[in-house]
Order: C-alpha cells, then sequence, then structure tokens
C-alpha cells in the first residue's frame, strides 16, 4: 500500500489510528505489528514472508549474542554476526541484484544465463538495513536485544517508514517501542506534518514527474532548453516525492506517538557536494558511515584507505539504490566530487561568492540526477548529450515547454529551500494572525488535505519511485 | 486546556473526515458508467477477487476512487481550474485556440516500426493479389490544424512519417490528404480527435479524382443530425466553456444492404445520438467486418477496405459507386486480410486510417 492511496488515505490511516486510540496500551504494539502486515501485505501479500523470516530470524540472533554473553562464549558472537548479515545481505542480493549479476555476466562473457525476473519485494533494502543494525548495535553491546518478538517485529514492519524510509535505526527509537508519549498535541503536529508530505508528494512531485516522464521519452528531437527544463522537473520531482513520503512518515509516527529522525534538511541549499549529502536521505548516509564507512577505517588510516573506503562506500551507496550501472556510475560519480571536495574543492568554494557554490552545486547535483533517472547509461548519455546541446539550444517546442512549466518549476525550486519556512513562520507569528496562527494552520492543513485527497481520487500520474530501492 | 480541545478537535476531523467518504462510497448505490469521461466506473460486483495477485486491492482502490461522491464535478472542477491557469494540455490532450482539443501526439508516443511493418504488409498483399492498392493516411488533427495548436505544442512530423511510409509502399497509389485537409477547421471535430463528415468528403473528392471519377454526391448534401457531440477528447478536458460539434451524415439511401459479422444494421445508428459517443452513429461504432452491397451502384465492383475509425464516416460516400464494399477492422477480428480477399474476390484494396494508426 502506498500512502498517496485512496484505500490508504480513507480507509487503512483513519481505521489503524482510530483503533490504536481506543485500545489500551499493552494492545498498542500487537495492533501496529498486525496493521503494518496487513499494510506490507497489501501490496506484497507473498514477499510478506521473506519479511516475516528477517524478523524472526534477526530476534533470534539477538537474544542468541546477548545468550552468549551471559554464558561465557563471546568468541561465538562474531559468527552469529557473520551468519545474520550473510542471510540478511542474501537476501538482499538475491533478490535485487541476481539479475543485474547475471545480465553483467552475459555481457562481458557472451554467457547465456537467464534471467530469474523476480520482482523485487517492496521495502527490502530500507527494512534489511533496519534489521542489520539492530543485529550490529546488538553484538557491539551498544543496545540490549528485545526480548518480546512483537514489539521487535512492530520496530521491523512499522508502516510509517517501511517502504520509503526513513532507515530508522533500532537505538534511534528503542526507548519508544515500550513507552512513547501519545498525546493530542503531538499527533496534531503529526496530522500537519503527513498533509505538508501528502501535498508534497501529490501535488509538486507528480506534476513535476509527469513533465520528466514526457521530456526524457524524447530522443532526437530534445534541445538543450528542452533538456535542462526536464532535469530541473526531475530534480524537483525526486525532492518532493522522496522528502514527502519522509514527511509523511515522521507525521503518521508522531500520530502514533513516535519521534523519528528527520532524512531532508533543505539540500538544494547546499554550498557543496558534501554538505548536499549531508542534507540528502540523512538515514542512509547515517546508515552507512556508522555501518560500514567507519568499519572501514574511516579516514584514520591515511588518504590512500580513505580514498578506498570513500570508494566501497559509493559505490555500495549508488547500488542500494537499484541494481544497473547507471546507478554505479551516478555512485561513482558523487565518489569523484567528494574526492575533489576533500583534496581543495572545498577550501575553494568557501572563498567563492555563495552564489557560484550554489550554482556549482545545484548542477553538480543536476547532472547527477540525469544518470540516476534514466533507464540504462545510453539514454543517460543521449540526455547529456541533448543537456550539452547535441540537439540544438531551442526549438519551438522547448519554448513551448518554457511558457507552459517555467512559473511552476521556479516556484518547485522557491518551495525546496527554507526562505519558504522562515517566511512561514514570520508570516504566522506576527501580528494580525499571531494569535490565530493554529487556526490558520488548520485551514491551510485542511485545505491542502482536501485538495491532494481530490488529487488522488483524480487519478493521473501517480508514480511509485522506490521500487527499485 | 483550550489548545488541547482544539488539538483533539482536529485530529476528530482527520479520522472522521475520510471514514465519513468511505461510508457515502461503500452504502451509496454503486454508479456504473461516468458519462463525462465516457467510461464504465468499476463497482462493488466487478472487483477482483485475486488477492495473492494483488488484483484485488487494484480494482478496490479503483473502486475507491470511481464510486468517490461527486467525482463528476471534481474532474470537472479540476479542468475548469486548469483552464483559468492557462493551462494548455490536459490529460493528453492540447487545449488550442478557441477551446479547440487535439490529441497530444509527440514522436516519442508514435510506433513508428510497427505502422511501417503494417504498410509492408499491405504492399505485399497487393503485389502477391495484383489488386490496385489505395492508400489514404489521414493527418491527426494537431497535424492539420497546427497553426490552431497552443504555439510550439509538441507533435510527431507528418512528413517524415509519410515519407517513410510512403517508401514501404511501391504498389500502391497513395492519396496525399494533407493538402485537402490542412488548416479546414471544419474537416476536424473541436472535441474529438475525428475528422467530421465534412473531412470525409473532403477525402472522397480526392478519392475520385484519384479513380477518375465524378463525386456521387455533393457538399450540400450533408445535413447534421446533432449539434451536442462531445467526443472522446471532451472526456478528457470536460468543461463548460468547450463549445460541442456537430455531426453530419448524408440522408439515409434506400436499397443498400449493410451487414456487420453476419449481422444486418444501418449505415447509420440513431440510437447512438442519444449516447455520450455520438460518433458511433456511424455503423454503431467498429466492427471486425462491415460488408455494404449497392445493387444501384454504377461498378460492379468489390472493394477491400482496411480501416480505423476514420472510414466509418467515409464509408456512405464510398458505398454509393461500388457495388460490394468489405470494410475490414483487424482489431476486431481474426479475418485476415489476404484470406479475405481471395473468399470476397475483391477488385480494389484500399487503406483508410489515421497516419499514426496501427491494427
Amino acid at each position: 500500500m502506498v500512502f498517496s492511496s485512496a484505500v490508504f488515505l480513507l480507509a487503512f490511516l483513519p481505521i489503524v489510528l482510530s483503533v490504536y486510540y481506543m485500545i489500551p496500551v499493552r494492545l498498542k504494539n500487537p495492533m501496529l505489528l498486525l496493521a503494518s502486515l496487513i499494510f506490507y501485505a497489501w501490496g506484497e501479500p507473498v514477499y510478506v514472508l521473506i519479511m516475516l523470516f528477517s524478523t524472526v530470524f534477526d530476534y533470534g540472533n539477538g537474544l542468541m549474542l546477548e545468550h552468549l554473553d551471559r554464558t561465557g562464549q563471546p568468541h561465538w558472537r562474531k559468527w552469529v554476526l557473520a551468519l545474520s548479515v550473510a542471510v540478511n545481505l542474501g537476501l538482499l542480493g538475491f533478490f535485487k541484484y541476481t539479475d543485474f549479476l547475471l545480465g553483467s555476466l552475459n555481457a562481458l562473457f557472451g554467457t547465456g544465463f537467464a534471467p530469474l525476473r523476480l520482482p523485487l519485494p517492496i521495502g527490502i533494502s530500507f527494512y534489511t538495513f533496519q534489521t542489520l543494525s539492530y543485529t550490529i548495535d546488538v553484538y557491539r553491546r551498544e543496545i540490549p536485544a528485545q526480548r518480546r518478538l512483537v514489539d521487535f517485529g512492530m520496530y521491523v514492519c512499522l508502516f510509517p517508514q517501511l517502504i520509503a524510509g526513513p532507515i530508522v535505526r533500532y537505538r534511534d527509537i528503542a526507548s519508544q517501542i515500550g513507552v512513547r508519549e501519545i498525546g493530542a498535541d503531538k499527533a496534531c503536529a503529526g496530522i500537519f506534518r503527513f498533509v505538508q508530505g501528502l501535498a508534497k508528494k501529490v501535488l509538486l512531485a507528480n506534476s513535476f514527474g509527469a513533465l520528466w516522464d514526457e521530456i526524457s521519452a524524447q530522443d532526437g528531437e530534445r534541445a538543450a532548453l528542452t533538456a535542462f527544463l526536464g532535469a530541473a522537473a526531475y530534480m524537483l520531482q525526486i525532492y518532493f516525492d522522496f522528502s514527502g513520503y519522509s514527511d509523511m512518515a515522521i507525521g503518521i509516527g508522531k500520530m502514533l506517538g513516535f519521534d523519528f529522525p528527520e532524512n531532508f534538511n533543505y539540500p538544494y541549499e547546499s554550498r557543496s557536494v558534501t554538505e548536499f549529502w549531508r542534507r540528502w536521505h540523512i538515514s542512509l548516509g547515517t546508515w552507512f558511515r556508522e555501518y560500514l564507512y567507519i568499519p572501514l577505517g574511516g579516514s584514520r588510516r591515511g588518504f590512500a584507505r580513505q580514498i578506498r573506503n570513500l570508494l566501497i562506500v559509493w559505490l555500495l551507496t549508488g547500488l542500494w539504490h537499484g541494481a544497473g550501472w547507471q546507478f554505479a556510475v551516478w555512485g561513482l560519480y558523487f565518489f569523484a566530487l567528494l574526492v575533489l571536495e576533500k583534496r581543495f574543492l572545498l577550501r575553494r568554494l568557501e572563498r567563492l561568492p555563495a552564489a557560484v557554490s550554489h550554482i556549482y552545486t545545484l548542477l553538480a547535483v543536476l547532472l547527477s540526477w540525469v544518470i540516476f533517472a534514466c533507464d540504462d547509461l545510453g539514454n543517460a548519455w543521449r540526455y547529456l548529450l541533448s543537456l550539452f546541446g547535441a540537439n540544438g539550444l531551442a526549438n519551438a517546442a522547448s519554448w513551448y515547454y518554457f511558457r507552459a512549466h517555467a512559473l511552476p518549476l521556479l516556484i518547485g525550486a522557491f518551495l525546496s529551500v527554507s526562505a519558504v519556512k522562515t517566511l512561514w513562520r514570520r508570516f504566522l507569528y506576527r501580528r494580525p494572525v499571531e494569535n490565530h496562527a493554529f487556526a490558520v494552520k488548520t485551514c491551510v492543513a485542511a485545505a491542502l488535505y482536501v485538495v491532494s485527497l481530490l488529487a488522488v481520487i483524480n487519478g493521473g500520474y501517480n508514480p511509485f519511485l522506490y521500487f527499485r530501492f | 486546556m483550550k489548545r488541547l480541545t482544539v488539538s483533539k478537535t482536529v485530529i476528530a476531523g482527520f479520522l472522521l473526515l475520510p471514514l465519513l467518504l468511505l461510508t457515502v462510497i461503500l452504502f451509496r448505490p454503486d454508479q456504473a458508467v461516468s458519462a463525462i469521461e465516457n467510461r464504465t466506473l468499476t463497482t462493488k460486483d466487478n472487483l477482483d477477487t485475486d488477492i495473492l495477485g494483488g488484483d484485488f486491492q487494484n480494482s478496490l482502490e479503483q473502486y475507491l476512487c470511481d464510486q468517490f461522491p461527486l467525482r463528476g464535478r471534481i474532474k470537472q472542477a479540476e479542468t475548469e481550474g486548469k483552464l483559468l491557469l492557462g493551462v494548455r494540455e490536459s490529460g493528453g490532450a492540447y487545449i488550442g485556440r478557441d477551446f479547440r482539443l487535439f490529441q497530444k501526439l509527440p514522436a516519442s508516443e508514435i510506433d513508428r516500426a510497427a505502422c511501417q511493418k503494417y504498410a509492408r504488409k499491405v504492399n505485399r498483399l497487393s503485389e502477391k493479389t495484383g489488386l490496385p492498392l489505395y492508400v489514404m493516411y489521414v493527418p491527426s488533427s494537431g497535424i492539420a490544424l497546427a497553426d490552431l495548436l497552443p504555439q510550439g505544442a509538441p507533435m510527431y512530423h507528418y512528413e517524415d512519417l509519410y515519407a517513410a511510409l510512403s517508401a514501404q509502399l511501391p504498389a500502391a497509389e497513395i492519396i496525399d490528404l494533407l493538402p485537402v485537409l490542412s488548416g479546414q477547421k471544419d474537416c476536424y471535430f473541436a472535441t474529438d480527435h475525428h475528422w467530421t463528415t465534412l473531412g470525409a468528403y473532403c477525402a472522397y473528392q480526392a478519392w475520385c479524382e484519384a479513380h477518375g471519377i465524378q463525386p456521387s454526391v455533393s457538399e450540400s448534401d450533408l445535413t447534421p443530425v446533432t449539434h451536442s457531440f462531445q467526443g472522446t477528447l471532451y472526456s478528457r478536458v470536460p468543461s463548460g466553456r468547450i463549445p460541442c460539434d456537430t455531426i453530419c451524415a448524408l440522408p439515409p439511401d434506400m436499397g443498400l444492404t449493410v451487414e456487420a459479422d453476419g449481422r444486418e444494421i444501418d449505415l447509420y445508428d440513431p440510437a447512438a445520438l442519444k449516447t455520450k459517443d455520438k460518433y458511433n452513429y456511424f455503423q454503431g461504432g467498429n466492427h471486425g467486418t462491415v460488408t455494404v452491397t449497392n445493387p444501384h451502384a454504377a461498378s460492379d465492383k468489390t472493394l477491400l477496405l482496411l480501416k480505423d475509425s476514420f472510414a466509418n464516416s467515409l464509408l456512405p460516400f464510398l458505398a454509393k459507386d461500388y457495388h460490394k464494399i468489405v470494410m475490414l477492422d483487424e482489431r476486431y477480428t481474426f479475418w485476415q486480410p489476404s484470406e479475405l480477399a481471395e473468399v470476397i474476390g475483391a477488385d480494389e484494396i484500399a487503406v483508410v486510417r489515421e497516419i499514426i494508426s496501427v491494427p
């Protein structure tokens, strides 16, 4: 089930919340687990079994790690961890990368392995990383193992962040699993946050996405201006879509009493690619840093080792987003930029006027999204060529797109930076609005909710972008 | 304390509004069709039952959207809002000058290879049978009336496509309709992608010229049968600002026998004028095969007409001049053109279809 669907908005969410608020505390976690399983099984009626297996398996691993500690056999612990990592990554690898691997082998050696063509279980990359974080943290003795299977199951399967993040590490919400504050004010803030995310996804991302789809489907006749508008549209689509999903997840979390970590912090106002990645999909960056980059040695063992570590991290970050060479290239592209920035670029960027570093970052990110969004490297290459004027700078169609979409794109760009939040607060907390700030917020949220709901009902373009993650 | 009550009200609203809507959807009698959108709606009775394959879930989602209260009005409101904002396209239709609607057909949506393959197939048929082949490709309204499109709106390249298809058809006589239809506003509907009967008549004139005969009817014979046609494009951009179209037709012709897939019909189906899709006035819509026999025709020839829906309004004109016409729509039958040509003893083969359409 996705959030931007009638079944979720009209039935699932209101019913689950109503029941959740009415039942006694001790039933809330089991009820959430059940609701989450229904949520997942709605879209993946078969693959829900894989998620259940992962849950039970890692629950067992956590208990085993503690048991070995208690019974004085700590030398076995690393084998339990190894088994857990191998099985988790094995499942992820089998479903996500087998065909990619076979295809690459066939292309390289002319072999004829038949692809499996298994559909990817939705959200597997997200929940696998969540369960891995749990086992690793228990292994490191940073958190105690969870003894209640239902509570652990609820954490792994929790529907708000299950299919599109953020990646909530167990330790981030360990204390909230047993006891959490469920209050009207917090739930209300959650509703506002949810509506904000829903509007981002349904009203902004979907309309920008339709433009990208149209322009990326053209080939020979795509002039540079058209290509630029298309790439800008995708850049805004992925931001509003992804951060919208995170807003919705965080918002539902608040309605349920959870505090999930933030996932986006106005990435498009960064002044360097390094900064961009501190503000974009923060929970993924954190995960790779905590569980891969630092264990590999991070930056502590000399520059050469650091480069190697960065290379591994970014190659895998790229491939995490999808099993295809364009994602590997996308990751390596960022690796190259980040290394350049670490070596010298960052220092220079800091001395340059802010406008220059902003433009540099935006262009670097724009190009990366072209590689990311195209179906394969060939298409990405042709798109990049057209962006640099291979089919001319502009034609009649470019101006058609420009007239129709330049203003919406500009508005989208404005809504993607923090200035809009500052202005909104300034408006809310000044006379004469100040005394009615809550009423104003409620009215705006209600209007956004109704319009978004109608947009979902009306149908039209409503893609789920994370089916490859 | 007061603030807390307000928060609780917001939560109650957030939970009760959707539940209220859900109740209305579930307990109100289902609507079977949406006249405005020109399609059947999902009802409780035709929900899919396959849960493991996910079809039930998809059909339930569709059901909730389709049976949402005031759905038609919402669709209309969306369109009005877009028109007010000056949006020039919606739901795959361009909104051109005078609120004329055009099917949005950028080059990327055209399956050029399939068009060429079909042209090759027809050409082979003519070569194999030795029968003369006439091809009339109809340019889409956005091509013929390019001046009325929103400025610069992307469309496929007609000339390129025409040249590419011509190259596949050495055996055919191709009747170029672009010069005939270009700039002729009255030859296309404003709310539908088809040509008007006048458009078909202009093509008929070009047909007669290619055959060296005089047209059997004149433009003044066309009489309006309805002034309230809102076509398939209107369904995508439903709005009070879009004007209605007029459908014209020849006066009914006595003495013709018309058969569709073995069932007797009429060249015109007046019942269709009472429905949403009034273009079905012509033969009641598309059929696999339509056979028209005219004992009074000047010639005794039999024509095999390979076609899409554009030919439906052309058929009454051609019927004047042929003893027998067998019209084949390959989308709706298993008949192969070559078999049919033999069975009916065709003397001529013709292709009449929108240039971008393939069976």
